[in-house]
């Protein structure tokens, strides 16, 4: 009973001390079941739960241990900070993750830990969980792990063969953050694994051609994650950054963390909330990168370094660039539809497949799952126009900002002094 | 000519199946028999019939595509009311125009059939998270549901794979329909009972209380949202869910 005791206590400081990093995906992976063994994984993902914040559970994310070498300011887990220290072994995990996975409460584990003796041997460490629980335990479900910035490559490749995700955490968009905030942590410690993971995965991609059976690595890819708000970049500058990830390093996704302000230092911002609308933009922002072809120039060119916290990025563009719009939607490429606010993907391809029959009028796009109130002023409908904007612009901009929406945009900005 | 069938979406198809040799202008409704008769109507009562119901399925599944067959299954298991003649329209647009899905949205009553069966969907996709199995004394593993539509035979085949080699049960409260897998097949049951005396593994609520404290240290208290919370997990299912049945 007393081990039992001790088993919950550690859960919920591990827990607590893991909640901040906000990737919680189990999507990306199709690894099937293996005769005789528990698991599989969901190619879409599936969320298990949501908890009071909204945000969703899928997978049993926590730490191994929160003790750790690394002093960042940020970070509650810092070695100067006095805290309960505790570890959870591998067994413990092992068992954890399969009972919770047995009874549905989740999707599989991702397993994160502070730093350890050396970022090796805390490695070694994921890489024995990670083989218990494909190998002795024979779990096909989702596994995402922490790659820790300073490990041996040859540790890291181990790992990616057992897991489905690696992810290494960018921590803070710029060199001069890391040092401000991170003096242990260096730019390049970060970028190498992220190469050296990227470089594998093609490697194996392209063996994967030859051979018919192979064992995969990483098969749902990696990614990373930024703390927003707590050092001073534009968000261009953290846009940016996300493009040159995609670009060079084919991350799948980047986390955006508003800074949740839990520790003080002299080198933090005094915030009282975390700036959760600046975060929301960033993710719409991401978006529209990875989906809506758009490219952060556009989004946020070199004269508007900051998001409009008042409208959606891809309105603001739209406004911006007013004299490409209404476009016809009974002709407009496809392309062109995805950059109209209101119409997303499903929509957009759904208008292209119903078009080929019969053209478009006002009244079907409602039912097309079209967002009227943003599209209508847009676009035009066999020729009519029924928007707001056909004189002055300013008007549709106006009338998108809801009461509701400005009453949160000054209490937001209020708290973060950015009205 | 009225029609009655048992319920199910073989009897279903069955009728299908000869509306279609009579010839379907005579349709003038299709109902479940525990309808009862109608005291002025020439009726006529169907038998479920395998292999009726399967001419129709292979005949729809090569004219119009499986697209086509998995919305008219997915809207028939949403058991909304009066879903049969509608869904008659439909198998019968259908077979005129095999594209008759894709114009759908501009038919609002195929619109109509084709958001029953994305209810469907969606509600089979939310289960396969928010279903939660409790480990009993003989180790099978025993969730409840209580879902809107009847989606307890639609999200068996994903718990087949996934647990292979446990044996498993999902009852449907409100259904009274029991899909039970026994490590090879899955058996859907018809159950009038209902247990009241579940006797749970030792182990049970030790991993039942592990997983709630799990779910409450999880949240960051400064970011707080109990209206995000509850618009992509409706109240509807906190009964059901270990979480929260301790937490409220």
């Amino acid at each position: 009973m007393v081990m039992c005791m001790d088993l919950m206590s550690k859960l919920g400081v591990l827990a607590d001390a893991a909640k901040y990093d906000v990737s919680c995906s189990s999507s990306g992976s199709g690894r099937e079941n293996k005769p005789g063994g528990i698991g599989n994984g969901a190619r879409s993902g599936i969320c298990h739960s949501w908890s009071a914040d909204g945000r969703c559970i899928s997978l049993l994310k926590i730490l191994m241990t929160n003790n750790c070498i690394y002093d960042c300011e940020y970070c509650a887990n810092r070695r100067s900070n006095d805290i309960k220290r505790v570890f959870l072994t591998p067994e413990e995990l092992v068992a954890l993750t399969i009972q919770f996975y047995r009874r549905n409460y989740i999707e599989g584990l991702f397993l994160s830990s502070g730093i350890i003796g050396s970022p090796d041997h805390t490695t070694e460490f994921l890489i024995k969980i990670a083989k218990l629980l494909r190998i002795r335990e024979n779990f096909n479900g989702y596994i995402h792990m922490k790659g820790i910035p300073g490990t041996d490559t040859v540790l890291l490749k181990e790992l990616g063969r057992y897991v489905d995700r690696l992810s290494v955490n960018m921590e803070l968009p710029s060199e001069q953050s890391l040092q401000l905030l991170a003096p242990q942590k260096t730019r390049t410690a970060i970028l190498t694994p992220m190469k050296f993971i990227h470089e594998q995965f093609t490697e194996r991609r392209e063996e994967k051609r030859l051979v018919k059976y192979m064992q995969p690595f990483i098969p749902a890819g990696q990614t990373t994650q930024m703390i927003v708000g707590a050092s001073k970049e534009h968000d261009r500058h953290i846009l940016k950054l996300s493009e040159a990830l995609y670009q060079k390093v084919a991350l799948k996704r980047v986390y955006y963390s508003a800074y949740v302000p839990v520790m003080t230092g002299k080198n933090l911002p005094a915030i009282k909330q975390p700036p959760l609308l600046r975060e929301n933009r960033l993710y719409q922002a991401d978006w529209l990168l990875r989906y809506y072809h758009f490219s952060a120039d556009e989004i946020l060119p070199e004269q508007h370094p900051d998001f409009d916290l008042e409208v959606d990025p891809k309105t603001n563009w739209a406004l911006q660039n007013w004299r490409v719009f209404p476009i016809e939607i009974n002709k407009a490429e496809y392309e062109m539809l995805l950059r109209v606010p209101g119409i997303g993907i499903q929509s957009a391809r759904r208008i292209i497949r119903t078009r080929r029959f019969i053209p478009l009028s006002y009244d079907s796009l409602c039912r097309t799952g079209v967002v009227l109130k943003r599209a209508r002023h847009f676009i035009t409908c066999g020729g009519h126009y029924y928007g707001l904007g056909l004189d002055n612009p300013d008007r549709i901009k106006k009338s998108l900002i809801s009461s509701k929406y400005q009453k949160m945009f000054r209490q937001m900005s209020l708290f973060e002094g950015q009205a | 000519m009225y029609y009655q069938y048992d319920g199910s979406f073989t009897g279903f198809l069955s009728v299908i199946y000869e509306a279609y040799h009579d010839g379907t202008s005579h349709v003038e409704g299709i109902e479940n028999i525990s309808a009862g008769t109608n005291l002025f109507d020439e009726e006529k009562i169907i038998s479920a019939n395998l292999d009726k119901a399967d001419k129709v399925l292979t005949g729809l599944y090569h004219k119009c595509g499986a697209q086509t067959a998995h919305t008219l299954y997915y809207a028939f298991m949403a058991e909304q009311p009066e879903r049969e003649m509608l869904l008659f329209y439909f198998i019968c647009a259908a077979f005129r125009d095999p594209d008759t899905l894709a114009k759908g949205k501009a038919d609002p009553w195929i619109g109509q059939v084709e958001s029953w069966s994305l209810k469907t969907s969606n509600e089979c996709h939310r289960m396969l998270g928010l279903l939660r199995f409790s480990e009993l004394e003989e180790k099978i593993l025993y969730a409840e549901i209580r879902p809107d539509h009847n989606i307890a035979p639609l999200i068996a085949g994903h718990f087949a794979k996934r647990m292979a080699e446990e044996e498993w049960a999902v009852h449907d409260l409100g259904r009274h329909i029991v899909v039970y897998y026994d490590k090879e097949r899955i058996l859907t049951a018809n159950v009038t009972e209902q247990e009241k005396n579940i006797k749970y593994s030792p182990t049970e609520k030790k991993f039942r209380s592990m997983w709630c404290q799990y779910y409450r240290h999880i949240s960051i208290e400064e970011r707080r949202n109990p209206k995000l919370q509850r618009s992509f997990m409706p109240e509807k299912y906190w009964p059901y869910l270990t979480e929260m049945s301790k937490v409220s």
